[in-house]
């Protein structure tokens, strides 16, 4: 064989060409065949997370459990949607909410009971708070402080996270929880989440909401594809990596 | 010469301990500090660093001597992050929960110095089967400080070890008793400090060798 001039200019142009096409294909490959198991886990991991706003934690078969619990999806636009829930024969609504922590998008679910008023179970994940402050919203016990507290004051939304002794005049301890110490930016970002995202829902938790039609409904599978379902994932997103709190 | 000659065992076991990337060369250190707090993802990164500085030293020593020498760094480059790709994928679809605590530190496993360190420092000038266990050597070496930090912090940080709780939980201050978990060990500053104590342990150990 010919000895190759591997540092000619032609060489080079098509040596470059050819491996990253290689490369091209193989992770196109690689991506189509494994994208039904990734989705899968990531609509499983969305079961688990509704499932833990209501109290089920850890459940051996999300799956079974979440098609049991979950009797009906409500739509209220296009990108809006809660859940209404049978738990032990008790009406339950579960709202999803999403807003921003310090450091990335916060995220979870809130169950509310029939009286569309009172809170059942709370779950709260986070894209990327400070371990051991931040992060700590996504550990039960803070999950947990919110069971039992009231929605609504005066027609507001009033539930809410405060630091020790910083809740508003007046406010009772029914309407708001503690906040984490050590993380008041998080804590107001959950605060944030609760209020403007629950305020979307106000309609539907008085039982007077006037839901639209299912959008996936009678889309072609093609357009489907596409279609945003109100499913919660983790955007990776390069960031300035900046001081902790 | 054989397969298993005492050269190419010496390729294999000195980073994991005369020459290990993290103790000697101080290499990789940014996510080792990432991935510790607990001891799956920690086990995990250094698996997915093994296979990944493994094969792609084994691709690029196959094609070494076709690389045009101007784009080698780049050549390297796309082997790596397309393994990278590949692993992060296989990672999504199987053990979804430790990817979703790997986060980004998989993606950035392409700007591990380990990985482009053996590629240029090694599989380019040798054959398949020695960069092959040059790389297993060195991501082992690698997993192994990880594995280390990672026992370490998982246990006071989180009084737990794979999830499972090894602290009494009538010892907490919560239940009365006298034990409380170490935040600081979920911080990432804790373990620079617990890598640093293992390569103080390294160097003390093996002090006639270091000479």
């Amino acid at each position: 064989m010919a000895k190759l001039n591997t540092n000619s200019n032609v060489y080079t142009i098509v040596y470059a060409t050819i491996v990253v096409i290689i490369a091209a294909f193989l992770l196109a490959f690689v991506a189509s065949a494994l994208k039904p198991t990734q989705d899968a886990n990531v609509e499983n991991d969305r079961k688990s997370q509704v499932l833990a706003s209501l109290n089920l934690r850890d459940q051996a078969d999300i799956e079974g459990k979440y098609n049991e619990v979950i009797k009906e999806v409500v739509y209220l636009s296009e990108t809006d949607s809660c859940f209404k829930a049978e738990v032990d024969g008790q009406q339950k609504t579960v709202i999803p909410v999403k807003g921003a922590g310090l450091w990335g998008g916060l995220w979870g679910y809130v169950a509310v009971d029939a009286d569309g008023e009172t809170v059942f179970g709370t779950y709260f994940s986070h894209e990327s708070e400070t371990a051991g402050l931040g992060a700590r919203i996504a550990e039960q016990w803070f999950q947990d402080s919110f069971k039992g507290k009231k929605l609504f004051k005066d027609g507001e939304v009033a539930l809410g996270v405060y630091k020790q002794g910083k809740a508003p005049n007046g406010l009772e301890t029914d309407y708001y929880v503690d906040a984490v110490t050590g993380a008041t930016l998080t804590s107001n970002g959950v605060d944030q989440m609760l209020k403007t995202s629950i305020a979307k829902y106000v309609e539907v938790l008085k039982g007077n909401a006037a839901p639209v039609a299912d959008p996936n409904e009678g889309v072609t599978v093609e357009v489907e594809e596409y279609e945003v379902v109100p499913t919660i994932d983790h955007p990776v997103e390069p960031k300035v990596e900046e001081m902790e709190d | 010469m054989s397969l298993f000659s005492k050269e190419n065992g010496a390729i294999f076991t000195g980073p994991l301990n005369l020459n290990n990337p993290i103790a000697v060369q101080v290499l990789g250190i940014c996510s080792a500090l990432a991935v510790t707090s607990q001891l799956k993802p920690a086990i995990v990164m250094g698996l997915s660093v093994t296979v990944i500085t493994a094969f792609s030293n084994v691709i690029i020593s196959l094609i070494r001597k076709t690389i045009p020498n101007r784009i080698r760094i780049i050549v390297q480059l796309v082997v790596v992050a397309a393994l990278v790709t590949i692993v992060s994928n296989i990672l999504k679809a199987y053990v979804y929960d430790v990817s979703v605590q790997l986060s980004v530190y998989v993606g950035l496993i392409i700007t591990n110095c380990i990985l482009m360190g053996r590629l240029e420092a090694f599989a380019m000038q040798n054959g398949p089967w020695e960069s092959f266990l040059d790389g297993i050597g060195n991501g082992l070496g690698y997993a192994a400080v990880l594995v280390v930090v990672g026992f370490v912090r998982e246990l006071l940080g989180f009084g737990t070890i794979f999830g499972l709780t090894i602290i009494p939980e009538g010892a907490y201050m919560e239940a009365g008793g006298l034990y409380i978990n170490n935040g600081m060990m979920t911080m990432p500053a804790m373990a620079l400090i617990l890598v640093a104590c293992v390569i103080w342990v390294h160097r003390a150990v093996n002090k006639e060798e270091n000479k």
